[in-house]
């Protein structure tokens, strides 16, 4: 079984990472932002685990645990919030949620 | 009867007045107030028949009793005490007697008035002011009733602040002004006399005015110029209260009060206050020549500015007030000339004819429904004949023609002004001169020829009430000058100098009988001449416009003068300083603004939405990797 070359992985991440940064920026509702950051984190895994194997080392499939650890926790607290606004707002859309501004 | 009845009974009417109010109603807390004064009349009477050559001297308590106990090296005495000598006698007899007349006028001539009680309690305050203020025995004292008079002469200025009978909102506003004019302008005077006191305290150590009398051989040895010093604040504060030259233009303005208000504050209380605060001091004036021939000079100019005033007015009270002015400055032109007793005898004679015009100058406003103008007046003399008769004796009076009060005190003014300072006398003349002409124009266009007002009017003499006060003043303008007869006339004996000659000094002028005889007689023929002048004009009917014009009935501009260089220099300064802050203001503004603007450039950014602040970390990212990208390539090269 012939060998996958790194770059191919490295390319697919890049181009998983694009998707994610383009949902992110285009989507309105929080969910699917949200959704659009996993797969822009799940790019960043990828790379990593490629990484890892191109060198044989297992560090950065350890921090591939870690990345995905955070994301769970993210999640967590991520639609947590997002239920908090929409029983108070009754939307998710995040160019509602502009009270912030300066 | 202790001294402090004097000032305590008016102060009690006016507690009962003011405090009880509606439970005076009618007229009678009129009554109450006049029977108070006349009750310190009579205390002032049995206090005049029982005095000695020792004044009497009464303390009553101590003010700030720690700082009286000269502890810590402070030690002042601030006793509450009344002093009489003849000096402050006469002044209570003058100033309760003359007060209660005007107050029995005064139930007739309010009666109706919306606010008659509190006119009497006014009134009732003045009174006891002007008396703590002649007995007071030490400086800080009289000051509180210097102060005391110029509020009771605000409240009693602007007594009809909406108008009289409260229907006409302008003139209310007049009115007001009026009284704020006054008081403003005795505060400059009242600045003056604070600085007297505080120079008299560093100096001396005391303002008890007896034992500054009695400081003899200290007072000798104070260096002159700070005695001189001493007398000029002094004279400041007198000038603000007697309204003379340059603090004069309240006084005809002060005409806005009530007819009697006008009859006390001119004739028997405050204005005379400046005299006799000079009169008081002596001690120190008979050491300071200079400050006292400011205070002649400012008599005399003063004097003549009154009469120049006098001459083409229209109001037929404010004829009267010039005439006030005018008489005031002769009394200090004797006051300033070390006469004191001739000023003090020509107060009191003036506190008498003075008061007679004003009140019979009420009677004719009174019986003329509010007229003032006298060009609407005329021929009076036939429906008020009681009103005329004791008017005529009052222009007799203050004309100085013979047997009348005001010949006796106006000659002796003329004699010592004579004996010391020619110019001084010839002014005095002058102004003589211009009284008889203008008091003349006065009784002629009043009481003479054909009557030019409103058809629809009858007037008549007043009422008992009216009357009685007139005909009491008419006889003591026509005897008051008996009290002082001058040695050489009739065999006088100098009474009144005499009486006064125990408590202030009596300076002698030598002047041989035959002089004296001669001055009498140009100052009689002076005043004939001047009535003569008068009825002259009065035949060709040319007395309605009087000499001098608009510069007359415009108080030679002294008015418009203030308003233009001190108002208008005031308004100007504060425009300025308007400019100033607006500058100092807007210069904070601009820079509060200049360092907002690059903040709000950053506030902008945070635009609040998600996909903005992702799109930035996006674009900020791409230009970090994009550096470290360039940087590769370049390191590669």
């Amino acid at each position: 079984m012939a060998e996958v070359p790194t770059a191919y992985y490295i390319a697919l991440s890049g181009i998983l990472f694009a998707l994610g940064m383009i949902g992110v920026l285009t989507r309105r509702t929080a969910v699917m932002v949200f959704l659009s950051v996993e797969l822009m984190l799940n790019a960043a895994n990828l790379s990593l685990v490629a990484f890892a194997r191109a060198w044989g080392d297992l560090v950065g499939q350890t921090a591939v645990f870690i990345v995905m650890t955070l994301a769970a926790a993210e999640v967590a607290i991520g639609l947590a919030i997002i239920v908090a606004i929409f029983r108070k707002r009754e939307t998710t859309n995040v160019d509602d949620l502009a009270s912030l501004k300066g | 009867m202790a001294l402090y009845w004097l000032p305590l009974l008016p102060l009690i009417g006016f507690a009962l007045l003011i405090c009880g109010g509606k439970w005076f109603s009618g007229t009678s807390g009129g009554w109450l107030g006049s029977g108070l004064i006349g009750a310190a009349f009579v205390v002032a009477l049995i206090r005049f028949f029982g005095l000695s050559d020792v004044p009497a001297h009464e303390t009553l308590w101590t003010w700030l009793p720690n700082m009286a106990l000269g502890t810590a090296g402070i030690s002042a005495n601030l006793k509450i005490g009344f002093y009489l000598d003849q000096l402050s006698s006469v002044m209570t007899l003058v100033i309760t007697g003359v007060g209660f007349l005007i107050h029995v006028y005064s139930i007739s001539y309010m009666k109706g008035d919306a606010r008659f009680t509190r006119f009497f309690a006014f009134m009732n305050f003045f009174v006891a002011m002007m008396l703590i203020l002649v007995l007071a025995d030490s400086y800080p004292l009289m000051f509180v009733g210097w102060e005391g008079v110029g509020m009771a002469s605000y409240l009693l200025i602007g007594f009809w602040f909406a108008g009289h009978k409260d229907h006409n909102a302008a003139e209310g506003v007049n009115n007001s002004n009026a009284a704020r004019k006054a008081f403003i302008m005795n505060r400059i005077g009242d600045l003056g006399f604070m600085l007297g006191m505080f120079l008299i305290y560093k100096v001396f150590g005391t303002l008890v005015i007896p034992e500054l009398a009695a400081q003899g051989a200290t007072l000798l040895v104070t260096s002159r110029p700070l005695i001189e010093l001493i007398c000029l604040f002094l004279l400041v504060g007198a000038v603000g209260k007697s309204g003379q030259l340059p603090l004069t233009t309240w006084l005809p303005d002060a005409m806005a009060g009530p007819t009697p208000v006008s009859a006390l504050i001119h004739a028997a209380t405050m204005v005379t206050a400046g005299v006799y605060l000079i009169a008081r001091s002596n001690f120190f004036y008979d050491l300071a020549p200079g400050a006292s021939m400011w205070v002649a000079w400012a008599g005399g100019l003063t004097a003549l500015y009154g009469a120049l005033s006098a001459l083409n007015q229209t109001d037929i009270k404010k004829i009267l007030a010039y005439s006030t002015v005018s008489q005031l400055g002769y009394m200090f032109l004797a006051v300033g000339l070390h006469s004191y007793t001739a000023a003090i005898f020509h107060l009191v004679t003036h506190a008498f004819f003075k008061a007679l015009l004003f009140l019979a100058a009420g009677a004719v406003i009174h019986a003329l429904h509010e007229e003032q103008d006298v060009r609407k007046m005329g021929g009076l003399a036939k429906s008020m004949p009681f009103t005329h008769w004791v008017s005529a004796i009052g222009v007799l009076a203050i004309t100085g023609i013979p047997i009348f009060a005001g010949f006796f005190s106006k000659d002796g003014i003329l004699a010592s002004a004579f004996a010391q300072n020619t110019p001084l006398y010839l002014i005095g003349l002058f102004v003589a001169l211009l009284t008889a002409f203008y008091m003349g124009r006065w009784y002629f266009l009043v009481w003479r020829g054909t009557y030019r007002g409103d058809a629809q009017l009858h007037p008549h003499d007043g009422d008992a009430l009216l009357s009685a006060p007139l005909g009491v003043l008419a006889a003591l303008a026509t005897i008051g000058g008996f009290f002082n007869v001058p040695a050489f006339l009739f065999g006088g004996t100098h009474v009144l100098d005499n009486f006064l000659g125990r408590a202030i000094p009596v300076h002698e002028h030598e002047i041989p009988v035959s002089t004296e005889w001669l001055i009498t007689g140009i100052a009689v023929a002076t005043g004939l001449i001047g009535l003569g002048w008068a009825f002259y004009d009065h035949r060709r009917s040319a007395l309605q416009v009087g000499p001098l014009g608009q510069t007359s009935l415009q108080a030679l501009y002294l008015d418009r003068f203030y308003n233009a260089v001190i108002g208008g220099g005031s308004r100007v300064i504060s425009q300025g300083l308007d400019v100033m802050d607006n500058g100092v203001d807007g210069a904070m503004s601009g820079v509060a603004r200049n360092v907002g603007a690059p903040g709000w450039l950053v506030t902008v950014w945070q635009s609040g939405f998600v996909r903005v602040y992702a799109l930035s970390m996006l674009l900020g990212t791409a230009l970090i990797v994009g550096y470290w990208a360039l940087k590769a390539i370049g390191g590669g090269v």
